[in-house]
C-alpha cells in the first residue's frame, strides 16, 4: 500500500527534477534583463548624447538617459537629489530614517531595496531599472547579477574621500545625462565652501568628528570621508590614523586631545554619557572649551555628497564661527 | 524498507523546498509564471526565476549536500561524535583567509574570495596532519589537535575584527554564511567538487563502517588505517573547503545534518551519507527560504536561520533517542 503510493508520488517528482535539470542547463546563457523597461515613460526635454562611462569594473554606454534608476548607497542619493532625478529604488537598510531631510524630500517616493550591503536584487529586478549605481566594495561580487537586470555603474564609494566623492559626482552627473547641470552645480558648491571658509575662525583647530555608540567611540581619521573634507577645510586632524575609523578608548582619546569634538551618535544614550562622568573627560582640551558638539550621523558620516558637506560647513559655521 | 522511506522523504522534502524556494521572495511569482520561466517560455519573472532563485537554489543544495558529507566522514573518522568541519577548525581557517582578503585586500577582485576561503581550509587540514604526526595519533588527540588550530585561526579572525571595526560587517556577513547573490558563477565553482566527490565519499561507505570499529579492530579487518583515515579527511576538505567557498563558513550544518541523519537510519554509511546528504540540502533550503521572507526587503543570512531551524529540531530528536533508550 505505501509502496504504492510512494510510487505515485516519485512519478510527478522525477518530472520536476528533470525540468529543473534542463532549466539549469538551458537557462545560464539566456542573461536579457526581465524587461527592457517601459516604453511608455516620457523622455527628457534634452536631446542625450549616447555617452560611455568608465567605471571601476569596466565601461557601459547609455544610448538614451537613464529614467530608472536604483542606486545602493545614500551619496548616489545625495547626487541624484542635487541634480533633481528621483531614483526608483533605493538601497537605505530599510530605514529611511538614515537619509537627511532635504535630501529625502527630493527624492520623493521610492522602493527600499534593502539593505546596502546585500541589497535585494530580486526587488530591484522588479522594478525594471535602465541603471543601477553600485559600490565596489559591496556589490563587486553581485556586479555580473546585477548587470543582468540592468546597466551598472560601480564607483569606490565606501572608502572614498572628499575629493573621490567629487569624482564620482561628475560620473553620476554625466550618467543621467546632467553633465552640465552637474558642473553648476559642483561650482555652486564650491563657492558655497569658500564661503563658509571665510566664516570660519581658527581653522587650523585640530577637530574630531566620531561616530558614538552604546559600545565605543569610532574616531573619523582623514582617511575617513568626514575627516577628509575637514582637512580640505584646513583643519587639523588629530588622530593621524592609518585607518579610516580607529576606536578609541578614552585614554587614546584624552592623548589625541582634540580641539573641538563633533559627536555623531546612533542613538540616544551612547558611550560618552559614561565618560563624562570621569574625571579624565574633562582634561580633553575640547571639553574644557566647551567644544563638544553633537550633530547628526546621517547628515555627517552617511550622505557623503554634495547636499552633506554643506550641511556640514554649515554645522561648522554655527558652532565655530561667529 | 524503513532506510528507503527516509531517504525517499528526504528527496521529496527537498524538492518540495526547491519549488518553494523558487516560488517566494520579495518578489512573489505566480505558479504559472514559474513554470512559464522553467521551461524557458518568455514571462516577467524570467530573469528572477532563472538568473536569481534557481542558481542559489542548487548552491544552497550543493553546499548542503557537501557540508553535511564532510561532517558525516569527519565525526566517522574521528569517531567523535562531535567532530565537523566548524570543530576541527577547517571553517575556521577558511574564514581566516577571507577575512584577510576582506579586510587587508578590500579592493581584490570578486573571485579571490572564494580562493582564499579553499586555501584556508586546505591549509588547516595540513597543519593538522603535520601536528597529527601523519595521521598516526588517536583519533581523541586529532579532534583536541584539531580544536586548537580552530582556536588559533578564531583568534586571527578576532584580530582583524577589532582592528578594523567599520569593515565589520562584510565579513560578518560572510562568516555567518550568505546565499545572498549567489549565481551561475558560484554553480560553477561548486559543482565540480560536488558532482566528483559525493560518488567518490558514498563509494568509501564500506571503509568507514569498518572504521568505526575503532583503530585495531579496522587494522585487523586490514585496513591501512592512517592512509584511509587521510584520504577520507582529503575528501572532506574538498567537500567543506568548496562548499565554504562558495557560501561562506556555515558550521552548523555539517555538525547536525549527520546527526539527524544517524538517529533515523543509524550508523551503515551505505544509507547515511545519501540521508545526511539530503537532510543538508533540506536544512540550507529552509534557511535560505525563511531567511529570504521574514524581513523582507532585507535578508537574514542563512547560517543564522539554519542553527535557528536546525538547533531545536537536533534537540528534540536526541531527547526523543534518550526516552526511547530509557
Amino acid at each position: 500500500m505505501l509502496r504504492l503510493q510512494l510510487k505515485k508520488l516519485i512519478t510527478p517528482v522525477l518530472i520536476g527534477m528533470l525540468a529543473l535539470a534542463l532549466a539549469a542547463c538551458g537557462s545560464s546563457n539566456t542573461n536579457a534583463p526581465a524587461s527592457t523597461g517601459d516604453s511608455n515613460s516620457t523622455p527628457s526635454s534634452a536631446p542625450f548624447e549616447p555617452v560611455v562611462i568608465e567605471h571601476e569594473l569596466g565601461s557601459v554606454k547609455l544610448d538614451k538617459a537613464p529614467e530608472r534608476i536604483v542606486v545602493m548607497e545614500f551619496s548616489f542619493a545625495d547626487a541624484l537629489a542635487t541634480l533633481g532625478v528621483q531614483p526608483v529604488g533605493v538601497a537605505d537598510d530599510s530605514d529611511p530614517g538614515l537619509i537627511m531631510d532635504e535630501v529625502k524630500d527630493k527624492l520623493g517616493s521610492y522602493t527600499s531595496v534593502g539593505s546596502r550591503y546585500e541589497p535585494n536584487i530580486e526587488l530591484i529586478s522588479s522594478l525594471q531599472p535602465d541603471l543601477i549605481i553600485a559600490d565596489l566594495n559591496h556589490h563587486k561580487n553581485v556586479y555580473e547579477q546585477l548587470n543582468g537586470v540592468a546597466k551598472t555603474i560601480v564607483l569606490n564609494d565606501h572608502q572614498a574621500d572628499y575629493n573621490t566623492m567629487l569624482a564620482n559626482y561628475e560620473v553620476i552627473a554625466k550618467a543621467v545625462g546632467k553633465a552640465e547641470e552637474g558642473q553648476k552645480r559642483l561650482e555652486e558648491h564650491n563657492q558655497i565652501i569658500e564661503e563658509a571658509k571665510g566664516k570660519i575662525k581658527n581653522a587650523d583647530l585640530s577637530i574630531l568628528p566620531a561616530v558614538v555608540n552604546p559600545k565605543g567611540f569610532f574616531a573619523h581619521s582623514d582617511h575617513s570621508y568626514v575627516g577628509s573634507f575637514l582637512t580640505s577645510l584646513g583643519f587639523n586632524d588629530p588622530v593621524k590614523d592609518e585607518t579610516p575609523y580607529p576606536q578609541l578608548s578614552l585614554e587614546q582619546l584624552v592623548e589625541t586631545n582634540p580641539q573641538a569634538v563633533f559627536l555623531l551618535p546612533t542613538e540616544e544614550v551612547t558611550i560618552v554619557n559614561e565618560w563624562e562622568k570621569n574625571p579624565l573627560w574633562d582634561k580633553i582640551d575640547a571639553v574644557a572649551n566647551g567644544k563638544v558638539f553633537t550633530v547628526e550621523r546621517r547628515n555627517w558620516a552617511l550622505s557623503r555628497g554634495l547636499i552633506g558637506s554643506e550641511r556640514i560647513v554649515q554645522d561648522l559655521t554655527a558652532n565655530l564661527g561667529e | 524498507m524503513r532506510k528507503r522511506i527516509a531517504i525517499l522523504l528526504a528527496a521529496l522534502l527537498f524538492l518540495v523546498l526547491a519549488s518553494i524556494s523558487l516560488r517566494v521572495g520579495a518578489v512573489p511569482v505566480p505558479l504559472r509564471e514559474l513554470w512559464a520561466s522553467l521551461t524557458l517560455q518568455d514571462s516577467p519573472a524570467s530573469y528572477i526565476v532563472l538568473q536569481y532563485r534557481l542558481p542559489r537554489v542548487i548552491v544552497a543544495a550543493l553546499a548542503g549536500f557537501g557540508l553535511a558529507v564532510a561532517g558525516v566522514i569527519l565525526q566517522s573518522v574521528i569517531r567523535n561524535p562531535l567532530a565537523s568541519p566548524d570543530v576541527i577548525g577547517i571553517t575556521k581557517g577558511a574564514g581566516f583567509t577571507a577575512a584577510i582578503v576582506i579586510f587587508l585586500f578590500p579592493g581584490a577582485p570578486s573571485y579571490v574570495l572564494p580562493a582564499a576561503a579553499f586555501t584556508g581550509a586546505v591549509g588547516a587540514l595540513l597543519i593538522l596532519v603535520l601536528l597529527s604526526r601523519k595521521m598516526t595519533l588517536p583519533p581523541s588527540s586529532f579532534a583536541l589537535v584539531g580544536v586548537a588550530v580552530g582556536a588559533v585561526f578564531q583568534a586571527g579572525i578576532q584580530y582583524l575584527l577589532v582592528k578594523h571595526p567599520s569593515d565589520v560587517n562584510m565579513a560578518l556577513l560572510w562568516m555567518s554564511g550568505s546565499l545572498w547573490g549567489r549565481g551561475w558563477d558560484h554553480v560553477r565553482l561548486l559543482l565540480p567538487w560536488i558532482a566528483v566527490l559525493l560518488p567518490v565519499a558514498w563509494l568509501g561507505y564500506a571503509k568507514l563502517n569498518v572504521l568505526q570499529l575503532g583503530d585495531e579492530g579496522s587494522a585487523a579487518l586490514g585496513l591501512n588505517v592512517p592512509k584511509q583515515r587521510l584520504l577520507l579527511l582529503l575528501i572532506a576538505i574538498g567537500l567543506t573547503g568548496s562548499s565554504v567557498a562558495a557560501v561562506g563558513s556555515i558550521g552548523f550544518i555539517g555538525l547536525i545534518a549527520p546527526h539527524m541523519a544517524r538517529l533515523l537510519v543509524g550508523g551503515r554509511h551505505q544509507w547515511l551519507l545519501p540521508l545526511a546528504a539530503l537532510i543538508g540540502a533540506d536544512l540550507m533550503l529552509i534557511g535560505d527560504i525563511a531567511g529570504r521572507v521574514l524581513i523582507i526587503p532585507r535578508e537574514v543570512p542563512v547560517g543564522i536561520t539554519t542553527a535557528v531551524i536546525g538547533a531545536p529540531y537536533f534537540i528534540y530528536l536526541l531527547r526523543r533517542e534518550r526516552l526511547k533508550a530509557a
